[in-house]
């Protein structure tokens, strides 16, 4: 019980500094980290963010969780969404 | 090649109605700032540059990755539309010409001082992107959707000459209707700390030429070819060389780019014998100040007044004499004269027809 509130906890900060790093080092200075939804498309219309942005995310996760993604195709289903990210995230962390 | 429009934005504040008015008042408006050193903090006088309006003219989520460095030239050219009275050039028959002595330094020196060590996490590519010598241009271009030719120039503070010069050649080829031509300087650190070493007995509020703030900003001119108009102010001639620079006239009057930083500035004694005007103190020491004596020129040849010069005449060793009171023009023509750190010289002659 005690290892899946933590695991839970942990979740919800990769979650947390995911949202701060959009709308900190994406430059997203109109858009507030709790305005953006777990499961909201992060390449829609809602945000307008682009290629560019991708590249920087991906450097960006790789600099604050040493996490890692050099696959093309997974890095479409990866940067889907805050939850499909922080899933990837937890998931290779401890590899 | 017509002057439609221009765009200001320095340590004097943003718009020509600010440069005016502080050619007007006549005094220096550099702040001390603190300035990291490996001496500690340092407090330095600065010209710099808010380009907070910049939101208001323009998407905020088109310049969300955009650096200080392109903002201000960005900003200098909207303005510059402004004044002209066009909001959307056609996107082919536009020219957009960036000069740049230092390029986007500030972006530039914070990445190489993160190469050397170990730690690269901060190596963005965004802020990599901005520090591309090019950035500037490709962004003013993508803001203004113009598809003309787009070029940056970069012969330290002798680019602003060798920016209308091709200018010129542009219009005259017919390559382009208009052409965006101007400078952007972002502020120097290391030109700031080397100001503090030779200057730092001087006040700020001294604003003879030998004691200028290093500053940053932009100025930018909306040019076209002028056959057939009958007013407006107009770049007659632009020219640079590493000859001895060529002697004014003495009855034209003569903005002279005097900031205290270059060797053999007692030059401007020698080939400028009739008036002369200074406004370093307006907008400080930037390799692209000349930009800022052009923009000086335009406003006292549409206005038809000289403006005092800095301190209202502070007398260089060696130097022309300054004019030292506001009064009419009594010619229809201004040189802009630069004389460069590593020798030579620029010169841009204005017109009003």
């Amino acid at each position: 019980m005690d290892s899946l509130a933590k695991s839970g906890n942990e979740t919800l900060d990769i979650k947390e500094s995911l949202k701060t790093i959009i709308c900190r080092e994406l430059y997203m200075e109109d858009i507030d980290p709790a305005q953006i939804g777990d499961d909201d498309l992060l390449f829609g219309e809602k945000f307008g963010l682009d290629s560019i942005d991708a590249v920087e995310l991906v450097f960006q996760v790789k600099a604050h969780f040493g996490v890692a993604i050099r696959d093309m195709k997974e890095g479409r289903k990866v940067l889907q969404s805050i939850n499909t990210l922080a899933a990837y995230i937890e998931a290779h962390r401890s590899a | 090649m017509r002057i439609d429009g221009m765009g200001v934005v320095g340590g004097f504040g943003c718009g020509i109605s600010d440069l005016a008015a502080g050619m007007e008042e006549g005094r220096s408006p550099a702040e001390f700032f603190p300035l990291s050193t490996v001496h500690g903090e340092l407090q330095v006088p600065m010209l710099l540059a808010d380009t907070a309006v910049l939101s208001t003219m323009a998407d905020r989520r088109t310049l969300r990755r955009i650096d200080h460095h392109t903002r201000m030239a960005l900003l200098a050219c909207l303005l510059a539309m402004e004044d002209a009275g066009i909001s959307e050039p056609a996107a082919e028959s536009l020219g957009i010409i960036v000069a740049t002595g230092y390029g986007s330094t500030c972006n530039t020196f914070d990445i190489q001082e993160l190469c050397p060590a170990a730690d690269m996490r901060s190596f963005s590519p965004i802020q990599f992107s901005n520090s591309v010598h090019n950035a500037a241009g490709a962004h003013i271009a993508a803001v203004l959707r113009s598809r003309g030719p787009n070029l940056s120039i970069n012969q330290f503070d002798l680019s602003i000459p060798m920016a209308f010069l091709t200018a010129a050649h542009w219009l005259a080829e017919g390559r382009v209707d208009r052409v965006l031509v101007g400078g952007v300087d972002d502020f120097a650190r290391i030109m700031a700390y080397h100001r503090h070493c030779r200057f730092s007995g001087r006040q700020v509020g001294d604003s003879s030429p030998a004691a200028a703030a290093v500053g940053e900003g932009s100025a930018f001119f909306l040019v076209s070819d002028h056959a057939g108009s009958q007013d407006g102010v107009s770049v007659a001639w632009a020219e640079s060389g590493f000859s001895d620079a060529p002697k004014i006239p003495g009855f034209d009057l003569c903005v002279i780019g005097a900031d205290g930083f270059s060797p053999g500035e007692e030059a401007y004694g020698r080939c400028v014998s009739g008036p002369a005007a200074c406004y370093t103190h307006l907008y400080g020491h930037l390799p692209v100040g000349m930009a800022f004596d052009v923009a000086a020129a335009v406003l006292s040849l549409r206005a038809e007044r000289v403006y005092a010069s800095a301190g209202g005449g502070v007398p260089m060793p060696g130097g022309p004499e300054l004019i030292s009171e506001t009064r009419p023009l009594e010619s229809g023509q201004i040189h802009c004269l630069k004389i460069g750190a590593a020798g030579g010289y620029g010169r841009v002659l204005l017109e009003k027809r």
